[in-house]
């Protein structure tokens, strides 16, 4: 009989696999060593200049009282341009390789409704809301922010899937709307100009921005969500 | 003993050895996560010093560095976004060869697509 | 403190990876990202430590556990000997009595279906090119004549279920005369 070749087999195979992976975490292990030791004498890289000139200047220069704030909206815009256009692209990606395999009508999720999920979430929602609008509104002044409260607004339409995951959601006009608001948050921050000549204008600048932002990256992450949750096992292409 | 630096290098190379040794797409988009976490760790604990305060309220002195915390915020978004797209990337390998096997999906690619 | 905090963080890291769960690893990852959030904090870094429990901790969370929630699936490798084999030891003279496999493949779909798993079945006839290749099987049905073997995981908590399964309903295969037997490895 061969039957306890089997076995053996599979014994075999997860001996060589054991060794595999003692070989490939020694030769890590080797690297991080050579990698410590290396950092210890390098030591580490000063940028004692532009740190003093924005701790000095931030709030003359800006009117932020968060210095974080200050970088992201006035110093260094324009990587808060790239970031957005980032998670844009990403939204395209997700939407290319999920295309015409996601459907709304999830019907053998109806049934499953949970009565003490809903009290609690339907008591909870506007909590979140008023959180959410409170971060974007009060960052320039306390810690938070345009991508924090963005993504605490995101979790709005999560527990309302939680809730009723056989809803039916546009996610069309919001894939619109986060397009239109990319274009606004360009065109808006080229009052940037203006901003630093007028003083009166500068807070207020620093507020606008941060709604867009908040609304542009609650968009983008309200769209990845929904694709995830409504793929259509059926109908993508099988094996 | 342990400082930011070194837990931030040691946590990078735990996630390489979880993208060489582990085979399992998933664990592999996991891995990238952690590496990402190290970084993030890293450029926030390179200039700190024992003492320092956050820079919000309008603080101006003994502040900790705001440039790195600010370009952090961006690469957490963006790490989501890279999450999201290795997820849906997941799927489609998955529907296409039925495996979450990075060695089989390979294997069935060489035997002619789908099974 | 923060000493504390970095220790804690390069166990998560190590448990996360090592384990073989993939629901347990995401959920390491959601609690390594709370730490993390709480590292940053200690680092004066508020802003960064909100964005960390929003983003990293709950939304890539979220996103993992409902990608992982659609595609859970079994594996079952069905392994039929080779022909000259059978004809050595066994004095079955038709080949088509190897192919009555329909109820032991029922049992293990019926029990995949009640616990929500997808049933992903392949059959071969080259047990140890199969095994070498492409491993990673939850359990390897081995058929001969009459009899079944069945070899499964120790560590894997839906193979001792299915074997509680098959236990419960071995009455139906007795009828035609099969026998099984199950191997924990």
């Amino acid at each position: 009989m061969k039957i306890s070749k089997i076995s053996k087999a599979i014994k075999a195979n997860d001996a060589k696999n054991g060794l595999r992976r003692i070989l490939v975490a020694s030769f890590i292990l080797g690297i991080t060593i050579i990698f410590l030791f290396l950092y210890k004498h390098i030591g580490s890289v000063d940028s004692v200049e532009l740190y003093s000139y924005y701790k000095k200047m931030y709030i003359h220069d800006t009117y932020s009282q968060n210095a974080v704030t200050a970088i992201y909206l006035n110093y260094r815009v324009f990587d808060t341009f790239f970031e957005a256009l980032l998670l844009m692209i990403c939204v395209t990606g997700i939407m290319y390789f999920f295309k015409e395999k996601s459907t709304y009508n999830n019907s053998e999720y109806k049934e499953k409704k949970h009565e003490l999920l809903e009290a609690a979430l339907n008591f909870l929602y506007p909590i979140i809301i008023v959180f959410g609008i409170y971060l974007i509104l009060y960052g320039s002044k306390s810690p938070g922010g345009g991508f924090q409260g963005g993504a605490v607004l995101a979790a709005v339409f999560m527990s309302r899937y939680l809730v009723n995951p056989g809803a039916i959601w546009h996610v069309d006009s919001l894939k619109n709307v986060e397009k239109m608001l990319y274009l606004l948050i360009v065109s808006f921050s080229s009052l940037l100009i203006l901003a630093n000549s007028y003083i009166e204008f500068k807070s207020l600048y620093l507020i606008i921005m941060n709604f867009l932002i908040g609304f542009k990256v609650f968009c983008g992450l309200s769209i990845i969500f929904f694709y995830f949750a409504y793929i259509d096992t059926d109908s993508l292409e099988s094996w | 003993m342990l400082n930011g630096e070194i837990t931030s290098i040691i946590l990078f190379f735990i996630g390489v050895y979880g993208i060489i040794a582990r085979r399992n797409m998933v664990k592999s988009i996991i891995s990238i996560g952690i590496m990402e976490m190290a970084i993030i760790l890293f450029l926030l604990s390179v200039n700190f010093e024992k003492g320092m305060r956050a820079p919000v309220s309008g603080l101006t002195s003994n502040i900790s560095d705001p440039l790195p915390q600010a370009l952090m915020i961006t690469a957490i978004i963006i790490g989501v976004a890279v999450n999201a797209i290795g997820l849906s990337l997941f799927i489609n390998i998955y529907h296409k060869y039925g495996t979450t096997n990075w060695t089989k999906a390979a294997y069935k690619r060489r035997q002619g697509g789908r099974k | 403190m923060l000493e504390f905090l970095f220790l804690s963080l390069i166990i998560f890291a190590i448990v996360t990876v090592q384990t073989k769960n993939l629901i347990r690893a995401v959920i390491y990852l959601g609690g390594l990202s709370l730490i993390c959030s709480v590292t940053y904090i200690m680092l004066a870094a508020p802003d960064v430590a909100l964005a960390e429990a929003v983003i990293g901790c709950t939304l890539s969370t979220i996103l993992f556990l409902v990608v992982l929630r659609k595609y859970r699936v079994f594996n079952v490798c069905f392994v039929y000997p080779q022909i000259n084999i059978i004809q050595e030891n066994t004095n079955v003279q038709d080949d088509m009595s190897y192919m009555d496999n329909a109820n032991i493949i029922k049992l293990v779909e019926n029990y995949c279906y009640s616990k929500e798993l997808e049933p992903h079945i392949i059959y071969s006839n080259r047990y140890e090119d199969l095994i070498t290749i492409s491993y990673q099987y939850d359990i390897i049905v081995h058929q001969l004549g009459k009899q079944f073997w069945l070899y499964g995981r120790k560590r894997n908590y839906q193979v001792i279920n299915l074997k509680a399964y098959i236990k419960k309903n071995i009455s139906d295969l007795e009828k035609d005369g099969a026998s099984i037997e199950f191997e924990l490895l």
